[in-house]
Parts: C-alpha cells; sequence; structure tokens
C-alpha cells in the first residue's frame, strides 16, 4: 500500500515538466524582518503548534492502520468481537481529527503569522504540493465519514468489502497526507532541487525527493502506530479502572491488551527506523551527523535512552502482570525474574554515556574523560547490543504469556521446546559476539556494519520462534482459561506509563529534528537571523515538551470524554411541553 | 472522577520526573550562539577591496590555508597559476571543461578532481582522485560570490589581470565563524566548550588530512589505531607542536596552531582519546 | 535435540554474519 501511495505521491511531479521561468530565491533577513506580535515567542508558539498538531496527526494517521488490521481478522475469523472493538477504537478517535486539522490551521497560521518570508520562500517552492495536500482533506474527509458513520450499515457480504476497501483508502489519503508535508520539513533540514544559494528552478521532485524525507516516511508511519496504540491503551486502563462490573473490565482489559500489543509489535523496529535515519543524516551531512550524536545534542540521546528504558519496563510489566489471568502462567513466573533482570541491565548499558563533560578537577579525578569501566559501554556496538536483547526478551516475555494458559498437545514437543530454546541461546551468543569482537577489537567500519546483522539476528529470532511456537500450540489444550479483568490495576498504571513516555518521547524526538538545524531556517541556504535563532540549553527543550505533553493530554481527555457524550441521555422532569 | 484525578496526579508525576532529569540529572551545556554574518554590500565594492574580501574567505571560512599553504607537501600552491594552467588544460589527464583561467580555478573548487596535479591525489587513487572536498558542500559552503571573490585573489595573487566582474546582484555573505562571547556572567570572551573528542575532530577538521573516526583523510599519518604506538604524552606533543617529530614517510605539514584553538580540558580529553584508539 | 539445533542455528547465524558483513564489503575476521 505505501508503494501505491508512494506512487500516487510521485506521478504528478515526476510528470510534469519544471514549469517555465521559475525562479524562488532566498532573502537575506535581519532580526527585525521577524514580526513580534502580542509579545509572543514566535519560536515557542510555532513550536507547541506544530508538536501538538504532530501528536494528533500521528495519532489520526495510526488508529485508522490498526482499524484496518482489527477489521480485517474479525472478517477472517468471524469473531464480532474484532469488529466491535475496531469501530470501538475509531468512535473514541473521531474527534481528534477535528483536533488535528485545528491545530494543522494553528500552526500554518503560526508560520505565516511569525515568518512570512520563510513561508513565501516554501510556498514558493512546494507550491504544487501544497494545493494537492489541501485538496486531498476532501478525499480524507469523506472516507473518513462513510468509513465511520456507515461502519453498522455496510455490513455482511459485498457491504463489508466496500468498507474495508473505505478503510484501506482512508490509510492511503492519511499516508499521502504525511509523505507530503515530510517533504516540507525535511527539505528545510537537507535541501534538495535548490543550488547552493537555495535558488529554486522548478524541480519540484528534487525538493519532495530529498535525503532525508524516506528515513523519515519510515519512521514515521511505524512510530506513529506505536504511539497511536500506546494512547489507545490508555484510554483502554481509564475505562477499565472506572469500570462498573466484571463484563466491563473484562472488555477494557481485553482491549488494553490488544492496543498494547500493537503498540508493542511497532517498537520493536522502531530502533532500527531510527538507526537508518541516522545513518542517513550522516550521509547527507558528517557535520550534521556529529552535532547529533557527538556535539551539543548527544546527552540528548541519554534523555531518550531513559525514555526507551521506561517504555521497555511498562511493556514488559504489562505482560508479567497480564501473565496472571491465567493460572497456567505460575509454571513461568520463575523466568520472569532473569528477563526482568536481562532487560535492567540492557537499559543501564543503554543509558550510559561514553564521553562525560567533566570540569578539569573531575577530569583529574577520574583519569580522562572516559569512566574506566562503564566508559567502555557508552559506545554504539554496546548500545546495539544492550537493545537487541531487550527487543529480543521482550519478545522472550511475549512468548511466554502466549503459552501461559495452553497446553500444548503435539507429539513434538520435548523436540519443539529444545529447538526454541537452541534458537534463542544460539541468537543471543551471536548479538553477544557480535559487539563485543566488532565492538571491542575491530575499527569503526566494522563497528558500524556489525549492528546489521545483529538486528537481522533479532529479526530472525523473533520470526522463527514465533512459526515454531505457532504449530507447537496448534490445537493446544486450554490449560486455565484467561479471564480478562483479572489483573491488579498496577497494570493498568504500566499502560498510562506507556502512553506518558511514548507521547514524550515523540516530543523530545520532534525537538531534535527541529532542533538540528540550529540556526538555519532551510540548513545551508535560508539563515535563521531571528533572536531566537540561538539553540536553547535541553532542560529548556525538555520544559517545554513536557508543557506540550501536558495540553496534549487534556486535549485527549476531551476527545474521549466527548466520545461517550453522544451517548448520554438525560430526562428532564417537566421540561418539555406535553402535546 | 477519583480515578481519574489519581490518574491525571500519575501522569503529572511522570512528565515532571522527565523534565526534573532532563534539567538536573544532565549536565545543562549552553550551545555556541549562531556564528555572526557580515553583510557585504557588493554593488558599491571596488575590485581592490574585492579582492581583499577573497583573501579573507581563503584564510577564514573557505579553509584553503589548511592545505594550500608553504610547508608544502599535500596540496599545490596557487601562486603559479599564470604558468601553469594552460599546460593543464592541454593535458591528456585533464577530465574537465574549462577553458580558461577563471573557469579552471572555480572548476578546481567545485570538482577537484577534473584534474589532480601530479603526485597530490589520494593515495592508492594514481592521483585521478583529489582528497580536496567541492567547496560548496556542507562545512565550507562558499557562495558562488564568494568563489568569485577567491578567484579574483588568486588571480592577482598569482600575478595575473583580474578578468572576473564583481557579482552585482548577488547580495553576499561571508560568514565568518567567530569567537563569539557567550554572556555567563564574568566569564568574558569565552565560546562553548566542545562536548566530546569526536566534536573537535569533526570542527577542526582533522579529518581533511587523517584517517580518523568516520574520516577518510589522505594527507597525513592515520590514526585509527594510534594508540597501539603513542602514548599521551607523545599525542599532546604531536597536537602543539606537530613537527617536532614527524612520521616516517609524511613531511612537515600540520600547522601548530591546534593548542591555541583548545582550552586545556579539551585537549586532554582529544588526548584521552586519540590515546583510546587501539 | 537441543545439541542438534544449537548447531543448526549457530550454523545459520554464522552464514547470516558472513553474508552480510560481506555486503558491506567486509570480511568476518578483522583485517588490520
Amino acid at each position: 500500500m505505501m508503494l501505491v501511495v508512494f506512487l500516487l505521491a510521485v506521478l504528478p511531479f515526476s510528470v510534469a515538466e519544471a514549469a517555465e521561468g521559475v525562479q524562488v530565491t532566498v532573502p537575506e533577513l535581519s532580526s527585525s524582518d521577524y514580526p513580534v506580535i502580542a509579545g509572543v515567542n514566535s519560536r515557542v508558539a510555532v513550536w507547541l503548534a506544530a508538536q501538538l498538531h504532530l501528536w494528533f496527526a500521528a495519532f489520526v494517521l495510526a488508529v485508522p492502520i490498526f482499524v484496518f488490521i482489527i477489521e480485517s481478522i474479525g472478517v477472517w475469523t468471524r469473531d464480532q468481537r474484532y469488529d466491535e472493538m475496531a469501530f470501538e477504537f475509531i468512535k473514541v478517535s473521531i474527534t481528534a481529527y477535528s483536533l488535528t486539522a485545528i491545530l494543522g490551521g494553528l500552526l500554518a497560521f503560526s508560520l505565516f503569522i511569525f515568518y512570512p518570508q520563510l513561508m513565501t520562500y516554501l510556498t514558493g517552492v512546494f507550491s504544487e504540493s501544497m494545493f494537492y495536500y489541501a485538496l486531498l482533506f476532501f478525499a480524507e474527509s469523506v472516507t473518513l465519514y462513510v468509513y465511520y458513520y456507515g461502519w453498522h450499515w455496510l455490513q455482511g457480504g459485498d457491504k463489508k468489502w466496500i468498507h474495508l476497501t473505505l478503510g484501506l483508502l482512508l490509510n492511503a489519503v492519511g499516508t499521502l497526507l504525511m509523505l507530503l508535508a515530510n517533504a516540507w520539513l525535511t527539505f528545510m533540514m537537507s535541501p534538495n532541487g535548490v543550488d547552493t544559494a537555495g535558488t529554486f528552478t522548478g524541480d519540484t521532485w528534487g525538493a519532495i525527493h530529498n535525503f532525508l524525507w524516506n528515513p523519515i516516511n519510515l519512521h514515521r508511519v511505524v512510530a506513529n502506530v506505536a504511539f497511536g496504540g500506546s494512547v489507545v491503551g490508555a484510554y483502554a486502563a481509564f475505562k477499565f479502572l472506572s469500570a462498573s462490573g466484571e463484563d466491563e473490565r473484562a472488555h477494557y482489559d481485553w482491549m488494553g491488551y490488544n492496543a498494547n500489543f500493537i503498540a508493542i509489535t511497532a517498537l520493536l523496529p522502531l530502533p532500527f527506523a531510527g538507526y537508518y535515519l541516522t545513518a542517513e543524516i550522516y550521509e547527507y551531512s558528517q557535520q550534521m551527523g556529529i552535532t547529533l550524536m557527538g556535539g551539543v545534542f548527544a546527552w540528548l540521546f541519554i534523555i531518550q535512552a531513559v525514555l526507551i528504558g521506561t517504555l521497555f519496563i511498562a511493556a514488559n510489566y504489562y505482560l508479567w502482570c497480564g501473565m496472571g489471568r491465567s493460572e497456567g502462567a505460575h509454571r513461568y513466573y520463575p523466568y520472569i525474574k532473569y528477563i526482568a533482570f536481562v532487560i535492567v541491565a540492557s537499559f543501564l548499558v543503554w543509558f550510559t554515556p561514553h564521553t562525560l563533560v567533566l570540569t578539569n578537577e573531575e577530569l583529574k579525578a577520574l583519569g580522562g574523560p572516559y569512566h574506566k569501566y562503564l566508559g567502555s559501554l557508552g559506545i554504539m556496538p554496546a548500545k546495539n547490543t544492550a537493545v537487541n536483547l531487550m527487543i529480543l526478551f521482550t519478545a522472550v516475555s511475549f512468548l511466554i504469556y502466549r503459552r501461559s494458559n495452553k497446553l500444548p498437545t503435539v507429539s513434538w514437543v520435548q523436540t519443539g521446546n529444545a529447538l526454541q530454546i537452541a534458537l534463542f541461546v544460539a541468537g543471543i551468543a551471536n548479538i553477544l559476539i557480535l559487539g563485543i569482537y566488532y565492538g571491542y577489537f575491530t575499527n569503526t567500519v566494522y563497528k558500524v556494519a556489525a549492528s546489521i546483522p545483529q538486528v537481522l539476528t533479532t529479526l530472525v529470532v523473533i520470526v522463527i520462534s514465533t512459526v515454531i511456537d505457532s504449530f507447537l500450540y496448534k490445537g493446544a489444550e486450554e490449560v486455565a482459561p484467561l479471564r480478562w479483568g483479572r489483573v491488579p490495576d498496577r497494570s493498568q498504571y504500566a499502560l498510562f506509563l506507556l502512553a506518558v513516555a511514548f507521547t514524550w518521547l515523540m516530543g523530545l524526538m520532534g525537538y531534535i529534528r527541529s532542533g538540528i538545524r540550529q540556526h538555519w531556517h532551510v540548513t545551508d541556504v535560508f539563515r535563521d537571523n531571528s533572536v531566537d535563532a540561538f539553540t536553547p540549553t535541553l532542560g529548556y527543550a525538555a520544559n517545554v515538551v513536557s508543557i506540550g505533553v501536558v495540553i496534549f493530554m487534556a486535549m485527549v481527555v476531551f476527545v474521549f470524554w466527548i466520545s461517550q457524550v453522544s451517548s448520554k441521555k438525560s430526562y428532564p422532569e417537566g421540561y418539555w411541553k406535553t402535546a | 472522577m477519583t480515578q481519574f484525578l489519581k490518574i491525571a496526579g500519575f501522569s503529572l508525576l511522570v512528565i515532571s520526573l522527565f523534565a526534573t532529569y532532563s534539567n538536573l540529572g544532565i549536565p545543562q551545556i549552553k550551545p555556541a550562539p549562531p556564528p555572526s554574518q557580515e553583510s557585504v554590500d557588493l554593488s558599491s565594492m571596488d575590485m581592490d577591496s574585492f579582492i581583499s574580501l577573497g583573501e579573507k574567505i581563503y584564510n577564514t571560512k573557505g579553509t584553503c590555508t589548511l592545505c594550500h599553504n608553504e610547508l608544502g607537501g599535500r596540496a599545490p600552491m596557487l601562486d603559479n597559476l599564470g604558468e601553469v594552467v594552460s599546460a593543464r588544460l592541454e593535458d591528456a589527464g585533464y577530465k574537465g571543461s574549462a577553458a580558461n583561467v577563471v573557469d579552471y580555478i572555480v572548476e578546481s573548487m567545485n570538482e577537484p578532481s577534473a584534474y589532480v596535479v601530479k603526485g597530490f591525489g589520494k593515495v592508492g587513487t594514481n592521483d585521478q582522485e583529489s582528497p580536496m572536498p567541492d567547496v560548496r558542500s556542507g562545512s565550507i559552503g562558499l557562495s558562488e560570490a564568494e568563489t568569485l571573490a577567491i578567484v579574483a585573489f588568486l588571480q592577482d595573487s598569482s600575478g595575473l589581470d583580474v578578468s572576473i566582474e564583481i557579482p552585482s546582484n548577488v547580495e553576499e555573505v561571508a560568514e565568518v565563524p567567530e569567537e563569539v562571547p557567550v554572556s555567563t556572567g564574568g566569564q568574558g570572551g569565552q565560546r562553548a566548550k566542545y562536548a566530546s573528542a569526536e566534536e573537535i575532530v569533526a570542527t577542526l577538521g582533522c579529518g581533511a588530512c587523517h584517517k580518523i573516526a568516520e574520516f577518510e583523510g589522505a594527507i597525513g599519518p592515520d590514526l585509527r589505531l594510534i594508540g597501539q604506538s603513542r602514548d599521551a604524552e607523545h599525542l599532546r606533543q604531536s597536537i602543539l607542536d606537530p613537527n617536532a617529530d614527524i612520521t616516517e614517510g609524511f613531511v612537515a605539514m600540520m600547522p601548530p596552531i591546534y593548542g591555541d584553538q583548545l582550552f586545556a580540558s579539551e585537549l586532554e580529553m582529544l588526548v584521552e582519546y586519540m590515546a583510546s584508539l587501539k | 535435540m537441543f545439541a542438534v539445533g544449537l548447531v543448526v542455528f549457530s550454523l545459520v547465524f554464522l552464514a547470516l554474519d558472513y553474508f552480510v558483513m560481506g555486503a558491506q564489503g567486509l570480511s568476518l575476521v578483522f583485517e588490520h
């Protein structure tokens, strides 16, 4: 589907010839060229508008993806619970669409008001795609409204196929919208299709298809699903905690589990999408890459490590709590501590910095810029090893969870289990050897290159183990049924932690994406000469992100509340005239 | 409602933990302010001023003197262009498309491999590839006007008549990465410190000549495993006084300027980093 | 069976390492 969308996006631009006589040049600005309005800090205004828009946009792009998948599963299994859950997901998020649009409008207005010359330049370069972008909202609205409002009308047989097609179209349009917008912001980071002075002479496709366009496209599609899943999971968690009655608890427990499953499945490949993005940043400009990972933004990635560690620990904790739904899980409890140990240890490795910023006394006391023993854990091979292990052991938690209420009935149980253990042992050994040998006994080229077989090992282990288990548990006996609703309340707090951490992390990453441009509106081409052109400290950035998260969560609460309100009814006594 | 308040409280707590960690748990590095820009009005310039501008860019933003200098060795001197250019254009090994001195100079800056002077090519390429970067690219980033200013300077310093015209429509900017004072209360005139040895290596351009980190400079010794053969003391001396001990097979051409460009703690950080390259 | 599995999977990963490093122009064992 991505390919279809990609072609749709590319066709108009690659087929059309460059317009005759197009010439968009970069102006030279001074601080007085930037409007000051009502004492508002322009940068913070645009920053918050953009980030809020991005959070909502990510959410409304993600929901149709997993709603479509869940609806399809429902059609395939003919289990209506899936159909109803899919509908509930989209119902919950419907208000989010208008909020996304409102915030998009706010962002656009802020950009034009506070940065008029920049927008003149960008609209000059991207006039066509911006025009298509605006028109596409008609398609988005039509598909969304018919898909949602027609859910219970388009049921059964051909009508269901039509409905599914609408879902697919909704996803295609949404993705296309994102691809177009991604072109504008990645152009600002890694401009293409313009000469060294930034003059644009009509190469629209060149401007769109810049270095970072596809890496951002990939990263955002996957990250949106992870983020969206976590937000819906938070909704389910809230409904679970305020449920009245066993049935409601069971329903929302199930919903939370599915939302978490979606979020974690999308989380697992995310580090690699991020790695690819960073590799492309290095390809585009070594300077930018070094500033990102080894310069002023280096410590930001330690904050990121803390956030990601939180995500993995919360996700695993939720799974371990969930094992309590079935008595059959007791036999697996002893393994949890080992998984927990590996995950926490990996997190600690990931969070260890390499080069420390030290005063002269600290430098003398430490005997160098790196800690004698721990410093070596700060380099990339150690981090890659740690993240691969975290992902692998999360997969183990999943495997155990899925097995907890079943007893296999096939004849080759012993063999199957032995194979599984052998697979994991071999895989983990390979990851460790790759990380340690190439990481500490070779050179930079090998170190970087070794990360690829490491990640492929993880993927191979996950795929093969899933396949083995699915065959192993074919026709399995349910030992002790999964009792939906039978989870401790603290498991739901793990879901809230997941949603908050995901949101905050996304805000932090939004900052780095924009901040890496430093004093440029468009890197190396259009200089930012406003008073806010300086790069702020990380603490400042974290504060702005935090404020954004609070505003976002408040708006999300509103979205969820509204989805309930339409079914509330009041019957005021004696209010209405009787016939 | 209680549930909602409990959850809201929990979420606010988590957010404040992340914010607190970001403010107090990590060093608050104040990034260097944006480099100051000098806006130059070309329309009112005479040729002498334009040539001086070219010389200034040649010595600062262009980073030309890093390699093109009298210590000799890995980049040809540029004061004899009048004598050599026409022969080079006729040379069988010439891969470019310039027809005159001005075009040749511009081409050398934008596509340095179009002609590589014998003995100055990248090691192992038989003088087919130049180690010089395209001056329009990222970290140097010369504009067309800045390039022309350098052309004017080079023509003039080679004793030729300056045959170009001062560009008129382009308002040119010569960005001078100065050390702008950071207002850290009482410190006065101090730039923000480098955060890592890798940043020093990248910013000071070590990779232009050396193989180090991910750079593939082909002019000086390969430093990727230098910690195996040199200790910290030796490395420190090599940075501060590069010509005191020259590695066999290389010539004395590393500028002795880096000691003045680093704070003592940054020098130590760099030395420790290089000593750990094993 | 565990031993057999271990050998088989180790060979699989060895092959994976060999081909993936090879695709990047590198040998399995580091050459100075």
